[in-house]
């Protein structure tokens, strides 16, 4: 196994015309880790998400994710090389929104098809069955047939993440994955996190759930202002938070 | 339109010189040497000459109306003018629509082919050729004898003699003098023949008898002393034919000079408007084929043209912008003529039907392209990331993901412009595509019945236009993005659960 971290972030920074959205991020995660990424809405943590998924171009530093790395400086000297790293990058990291974005067009065993068939040139049948175990693992398998419209927002965002592993992603991104939620949808949800979590899956979620950041998460990351505040084992941030603007926003989510 | 007939048909009966008056109507488009204006805009020609003796024998002013050829006969019921002096001819379908003088010429036809084509002699050689001919002229009617000949209709001489001259067709045939005068103007080919014969005669309102009668005697005083004959000659259109028909008329009596044309036993109307349903039916297969190839071009160059708009380097947006406004900025019609007559001058000469095809599919390629683009638009933009994010290049996630659901946004608007399609698709009948404009027209040209054709016509449009539309509502429903349509879909089966108890 690699003796590096599996993601490395180095001085990320980032703006948005000209107003500065992420400043000087770096942070380390290790293969197996479940991450959760906190603060308030505006901070910056859905703009980090995104650049790691390179969905968002960089303005400053580098990210390296399992050796394939790229950084603002690449962008400038080599763009194709940019775009082919980003994409080479992208293929082995799985991405869930907030709003789903499933496919309304495709059925749910479809969704989850078309990105081996299109991406990895994989066959109808293979993709058919892994399609079918991983709406299983999600506990959907009945519902394959269905269209996107006709299942419930914890539902959709269950097939999300099956779509997402179609791809046999290293890491999975989360942007706030239960926000447009019911509180009972949302802990369908984050129970294939869990399995997913036990399964060995490097996580990296943006949420507000703090209970859940709590108890599942490896460690937090707390981000105020697009400037990361504290990193710290889960225990450790609720208790006693080293910093006093982790407390005083810890104190009005719990 | 119709005021101003009114206000004309006014101006005339308030001046009361209505019976002074022979009003008379040609269409100058057909050009020298019939009737025309000449370079200083003066109405001339043969026929005008003729005319002009007529009223000096009947001692009426002459009086001129322009009218489309298309539209002589219905403005003649419609007792806009009194007769049509246009080079008609007597045929099996309008023997009855109108009364006809006495012949005032006659010529042979003539076959015009390449200056250096050595093969075609006779009209018997041109079996299997195309031939180009002008919309209902007797030679159209003549050469429907020939069953082997494929003829294209053209609406004037020169459309017909650019196409001989690339290629397009093998041979044209016109009437004598539009033959010898429309090739002064243009070199590089020649008359090899001249057969059959046509008489041109005068036409009045079918139940005008006293004036074709005055208009025949007048006719033959003319013929007699020699008047005719001195303005055939000076405009050079003399012929055996004619000299004959002179001669007679000049020894003999007035009821030789009218040849009686031999009707095959009459049909009843109904057997003659059934006998037009297949003709309809073939002329509508052409209509629906130029439609739905067109469409199928202008979607598929449509959504080409706006993938460049939106994805490609900028000096290739930059072109389709231009094409786009430049296509949307200019009639039809133009497009369609340019392609047609205009694109063989740089070597490129395309057959009738795809010259249509291609006007029709690039005129709507450039409205699809807007269309696919508020379509494209319209897609939320959490769908391309999410393809993205999938792994999937640009173009994979607008192929897999974007396009598909665009579409179902763009498919109203896209059925719209399908039937728009199929009513612009009459234009094509102006490059000689025998559609279902073309032969109302012809059908009702020849036998100077606009009525019932029309109908039948409009009840074929109709007909074209309706499966789409059922099937475009059909195709909106089963590629629903959206819960509302889905309902949509089920409700018809719930009312008929409700009315089942």
């Amino acid at each position: 196994m690699n003796e590096d971290p599996l993601i490395q972030v180095k001085n990320l920074s980032k703006n948005y015309c000209e107003y500065p959205v992420l400043k000087n991020i770096s942070f380390n995660i290790e293969s197996g880790d479940l991450v959760s990424i906190v603060g308030a809405s505006g901070c910056g943590k859905s703009t980090l998400l995104r650049c790691l998924n390179c969905l968002e171009t960089l303005d400053g530093g580098e990210i390296s994710i399992n050796g394939i790395s790229i950084s603002s400086k690449l962008a400038l000297v080599d763009y194709k090389t940019f775009l082919e790293r980003a994409h080479q990058l992208r293929q082995s990291i799985g991405m869930v929104f907030q709003s789903f974005n499933l496919f309304p067009h495709k059925t749910l065993l479809e969704n989850i098809m078309l990105a081996p068939m299109v991406v990895k040139k994989q066959s109808r049948e293979l993709s058919r069955k892994q399609g079918m175990e991983l709406l299983e693992k999600v506990g959907l398998a009945s519902f394959h047939k269905r269209h996107p419209w006709s299942i419930s927002g914890g539902e959709k965002q269950r097939v999300a993440i099956a779509r997402a592993l179609a791809m046999n992603p290293i890491l999975m991104l989360y942007d706030e994955p239960t926000s447009a939620l019911d509180p009972e949808m949302v802990e369908e949800v984050l129970q294939v996190m869990r399995n997913l979590d036990r399964d060995g899956m490097t996580q990296v979620i943006v949420t507000h759930e703090m209970k859940f950041a709590r108890d599942a998460s490896d460690y937090i990351i707390y981000i105020e202002n697009g400037q990361i505040v504290e990193i710290s084992d889960e225990d450790e941030i609720f208790i006693s938070p080293k910093d006093e603007r982790t407390k005083r926003f810890l104190k009005r989510y719990m | 339109m119709k005021k101003f007939l009114i206000f004309i048909l006014g101006l005339i009966c308030i001046n009361g010189s209505y019976c002074n008056e022979l009003r008379w109507a040609a269409d100058t488009d057909s050009g020298a040497p019939s009737v025309f204006y000449d370079g200083n805009n003066q109405l001339t020609g043969f026929e005008k000459e003729i005319v002009d003796e007529v009223c000096k024998q009947l001692n009426r002013t002459s009086v001129f109306y322009q009218n489309d050829w298309a539209w002589l006969v219905p403005g003649l019921d419609h007792g806009l003018y009194d007769a049509i002096v246009e080079g008609f001819f007597r045929s099996e379908e309008n023997e009855n629509a109108v009364l006809f003088s006495i012949p005032y010429y006659t010529c042979p036809l003539s076959l015009i082919i390449s200056e250096n084509d050595e093969e075609i002699r006779s009209i018997e050689q041109c079996s299997g050729k195309k031939v180009g001919v002008l919309c209902c002229s007797r030679p159209k009617w003549v050469l429907k004898k020939y069953k082997d000949i494929i003829i294209f209709e053209y609406p004037n001489e020169y459309g017909a003699l650019a196409d001989l001259k690339n290629g397009r067709v093998d041979a044209v045939v016109l009437d004598y003098p539009a033959a010898i005068y429309s090739l002064m103007a243009m070199d590089g080919l020649k008359i090899v023949n001249n057969f059959d014969k046509v008489e041109y005669l005068v036409a009045v309102k079918k139940d005008n008898h006293s004036l074709i009668e005055e208009i025949d005697k007048a006719l033959f005083k003319l013929i007699k002393n020699g008047k005719i004959q001195a303005i055939v000659s000076k405009w050079g259109l003399s012929n055996s034919l004619f000299d004959g028909y002179v001669t007679k008329v000049v020894n003999g009596n007035e009821v030789d000079a009218r040849e009686t044309f031999k009707q095959e036993q009459s049909v009843s109307k109904f057997q003659k408007y059934a006998k037009l349903l297949p003709v309809f039916t073939k002329a509508a297969m052409v209509t629906i084929e130029v439609s739905i190839c067109g469409m199928i071009f202008a979607v598929v160059l449509g959504l080409i043209l706006v993938l460049i708009k939106l994805y490609a380097p900028r000096w290739m947006q930059l072109i389709v912008t231009m094409f786009v406004e430049a296509i949307r900025g200019t009639p039809l019609i133009i497009q369609l003529f340019f392609i047609f007559y205009g694109l063989p001058f740089i070597g490129i000469t395309l057959q009738p039907l795809v010259a249509g095809i291609v006007a029709l599919g690039l005129n709507y390629a450039a409205y699809e392209s807007e269309n696919f683009r508020a379509g494209l638009k319209a897609v939320p933009g959490g769908q391309m990331e999410a393809a993205r994010a999938l792994g999937m290049t640009q173009w994979q996630s607008l192929r897999y993901v974007i396009i598909p659901q665009a579409f179902c946004f763009v498919l109203p608007s896209l059925t719209n412009d399908f039937i728009a399609i199929i009513k612009e698709s009459s234009l094509v009948s102006l490059i000689t595509i025998v559609e279902l404009t073309k032969t109302y027209t012809m059908v009702s040209t020849s036998s100077f019945d606009f009525f019932i054709p029309g109908i039948i016509v409009a009840f074929f449009y109709l007909l074209l236009g309706l499966p789409f539309v059922r099937l475009a509502k059909w195709a909106e429903r089963h590629l629903a993005l959206e819960k509302s349509a889905y309902r949509a879909k089920q409700l018809p089966q719930k009312r008929m659960n409700i009315n089942g108890r």
